[in-house]
């Protein structure tokens, strides 16, 4: 089962750090995201940075992308620093 | 009426104890705005770069802009300059907190100190006079204790202060100036140059009302200001977990050096040293500088253990890296001491990380041993010798006294240039090049030397902002094509915030658009400025600093960058890091009118101004994107040509950008470019 990690104010807003997920794309993860804790996080999943064995969707097939069991999935909210 | 400014600058001799007031012209501060740039006009005019750093004809210059002190977000910011002890070409160092306001509401808009004076003084500034008073009996007191100590003795709470520790009294070559005990003009030594004047403090503590150009729009462009932080993802993390926040994010991207900038991912150190772990365990609460609703500062307390701490500023994220992760420490405690020791002493925590994490690269490759050490061993991960290092320097003891020289003056003496990582004397700032390619612009072409708040290419290639608006469009973080004119749109911006002056931080949360900077410089000076030809200010500045920067001896030679931190890394998971990291615009708001609003403006100005007119060209790069058959390559044994694919192609970058700055074989503006920005008197001195 992949692993879901949460970051900064998305760890925040959710709560949780991370958790063992069942979703098999990273589109069902972040519907699972949304599902569990609410519209609250939706502006946080809308805009957030998705990296899937720390790599960017942007280099796979973006939402689509499969997972394996053993994959890990990082979500990282828009944020700067310096 | 010109709003935002008084029209005069005071004008302090320590040697004479004397001061008098300067009156400057209307048209300097449309021309050079306020802040650094109208610092770097005062400099030039005044022929600063003849004196040397630590000589009493080098003056040090604090300058409000315009912005500074008004009600606005993120005005909190003042600039201190001077030539710097440390690169001994111009330096310049931003500071927040709350004394900017203060300074303003006295009726000077930045005060000029030059001499030196024989005994400690300090500055007594306010709108019923000046005064130069002792300052004997606060010499040899830390930061902390000055401020508190100043505030009574003037018999205001309100007063503001800044001041150096012992590192400025020793001149300590990156000594900061401090205020709000966590706020810091940080980098390039000024505390320094405060240490050899003998100046120990400037009160400031004035009343007066900041006259504003048109009141009905300054109070619209407060509300807009207001409405886009309160609706900014970015704001929220700032305020959520302080600008550690990056940490994660930026180890995952590669962008955290660790271990002297050797190794290129350590996964356990955001887990200790980042800004979720800190507000998870000893973060006590928010803080934030004058009128700021982000508050990204924070306050720590560690209650017990050996390195406990009272109540007070934490580390930000160039403390974090600095002291943390460059010394490849796990401890957060011991983080947060060191840089509670720095802010007491007075040092500059990018400077003084840099410099130890330096030493401890030379002993452990032989370079120094213990014969200069006094018996002390330099090594990865040792916190009790991190602060006692921390100490030594900020008092000039024993090895303290050669660390207090900084990364370049060490290696001149010691060797080791191939891991001294600095740019013209200047430490590196926290992110790394091979990660974001346009910081290697950044580093090289910075005036004070490396330096991550002259422009907003850290912002732009992480997806934060856009420079469609200046006609700019984005270009990929690791790769050389369009990087030199990301950083000139970028470096506009730069100056702009710098000379405004205007938070980097808030600015950015806000989307870092012209638009908004428009709307506030118009409605508090009522210059009416227009896009292009605030662009043509920013220009100035930049030229002028760059001219200033030859004039103390900067050529095209000093605009290099250590290979270290071009090259893949020698240590850790050295492939498939640039892969965590892709041109994503991310959308600083989160929903509704605001967000489609912006984002409207923002795609019609980059397809008006950049993809059409530039379709093929945007055609032919899209064909240059990474083949598929590099995901996932391991870099095996450092094979050459895999190497070179993976360095940072800075001399493309760096050609192109002289080519569009117009600068010359000897690293000067062109005298064309200077005349054409209205710079002649500064063309004749330089080209002769």
């Amino acid at each position: 089962m992949p692993t879901v990690k949460m970051f900064a104010t998305l760890r925040k807003a959710t709560g949780e750090k991370s958790y063992v997920s069942s979703a098999r794309s990273v589109a069902e993860v972040l519907r699972e995201v949304e599902e569990k804790h609410g519209e609250r996080v939706s502006p946080y999943l809308r805009n957030c940075i998705v990296l899937v064995n720390g790599r960017h969707i942007g280099y796979l097939r973006g939402k689509r992308t499969r997972l394996r069991p053993d994959d890990e999935v990082s979500l990282f909210p828009p944020l700067a620093g310096g | 009426m010109m709003g935002g400014n008084w029209g005069k600058i005071l004008k302090v001799d320590l040697t004479s104890r004397s001061f008098e007031v300067e009156e400057i012209p209307e048209k300097t501060y449309r021309d050079f705005l306020g802040g650094s740039g109208l610092a770097a006009k005062w400099f030039f005019d005044h022929r600063g770069w003849e004196a040397d750093p630590l000589s009493p004809g080098n003056p040090l210059i604090i300058m409000n802009g315009p912005l500074s002190g008004t009600g606005l977000p993120g005005v909190s910011r003042l600039e201190i300059c001077a030539r710097s002890p440390l690169t001994g070409i111009w330096g310049e160092s931003s500071m927040g907190g709350h004394f900017a306001p203060q300074l303003k509401r006295t009726g000077y808009d930045g005060i000029v100190v030059t001499g030196a004076s024989e005994k400690p003084v300090y500055l007594l500034v306010t709108d019923g006079g000046v005064e130069i008073r002792d300052a004997s009996h606060l010499w040899g007191k830390d930061t902390y204790e000055t401020e508190e100590l100043l505030k009574d003795e003037v018999g205001d709470k309100r007063a503001q202060v800044i001041c150096i520790g012992p590192a400025g009294e020793n001149m300590v070559k990156y000594a900061n100036i401090m205020n709000d005990r966590g706020s810091t003009a940080g980098r390039c030594g000024m505390g320094a140059v405060m240490g050899y004047k003998r100046l120990k403090a400037v009160v400031a503590r004035g009343k007066r009302e900041i006259p504003i150009a048109d009141e009905s729009a300054y109070k619209a462009a407060r509300e807009k200001m207001a409405e886009i932080l309160k609706f900014s993802l970015v704001a929220d993390a700032f305020r959520s977990f302080g600008s550690n926040v990056h940490m994660e994010y930026g180890m995952a991207i590669g962008d955290v050096p660790v271990k002297n900038w050797r190794e290129a991912y350590w996964a356990e150190g955001p887990e200790k040293l980042g800004g979720t772990a800190v507000a998870e365990s000893i973060l006590k609460r928010n803080h934030s500088c004058y009128a700021c609703p982000i508050s990204c500062k924070r306050i720590v307390e560690v209650a017990s253990g050996p390195y406990a701490m009272e109540e007070g500023p934490g580390s930000e994220y160039e403390a974090a890296a600095a002291l943390g992760t460059l010394q490849r420490m796990d401890s957060m405690e011991a983080n947060h001491k060191a840089n509670e020791l720095c802010n007491r002493y007075g040092m500059d925590v990018i400077s003084c990380g840099s410099t130890i994490a330096f030493a401890t690269e030379a002993f452990q490759s032989g370079l120094i041993d213990e014969s200069h050490t006094g018996g002390i061993r330099l090594d990865w991960n040792q916190p009790d010798v991190l602060l006692q290092l921390i100490r030594m320097t900020a008092y000039r003891e024993g090895f303290g006294d050669e660390l207090a020289e900084g990364v370049r003056g060490m290696s001149e003496k010691f060797g080791g240039k191939e891991f001294a990582i600095h740019v013209k004397g200047l430490e590196c700032p926290m992110h790394d090049p091979r990660a974001l390619w346009g910081m290697a612009l950044t580093y090289a072409t910075s005036i004070r030397g490396a330096c991550h708040c002259a422009d907003s290419n850290l912002y732009t290639d992480l997806g934060l902002v856009s420079h469609g608006d200046l006609g700019v469009g984005r270009s990929w973080p690791f790769r050389a094509r369009g990087k030199a004119a990301q950083t000139v749109a970028s470096q506009r911006k730069g100056i702009i915030s710098n000379s405004a002056v205007i938070c980097i931080y808030a600015w950015v949360s806000a989307g870092g658009a012209l638009p908004e900077m428009l709307m506030m410089l118009n409605s508090v000076t009522g210059f009416g400025y227009t896009r292009d030809e605030l662009c043509q200010v920013a220009d100035r500045i930049w030229y002028l600093k760059r001219a200033i920067g030859n004039l103390c001896g900067a050529t095209r030679e000093d605009d290099q960058v250590p290979r270290r931190i071009l090259e893949p890394h020698l240590e850790g998971a050295t492939s498939s890091l640039h892969l965590a990291l892709y041109p994503q615009f991310m959308s600083i708001a989160p929903m509704g009118k605001l967000r489609f609003e912006r984002l409207k403006t923002a795609v019609s100005g980059m397809m008006s101004r950049a993809v059409y007119p530039n379709l093929n060209r945007t055609l032919a790069f899209l064909n240059k994107l990474p083949p598929f058959s590099l995901r996932g390559r391991r870099l095996v044994d450092r094979d050459p040509l895999e190497v070179r694919r993976r360095t940072v192609a800075f001399e493309e970058m760096i050609e192109e950008f002289y080519r569009l700055r117009g600068i010359d074989e000897r690293g000067r503006p062109s005298r064309e470019r200077l005349e054409s920005l209205g710079l002649k008197e500064v063309a004749d001195i330089l080209h002769g």
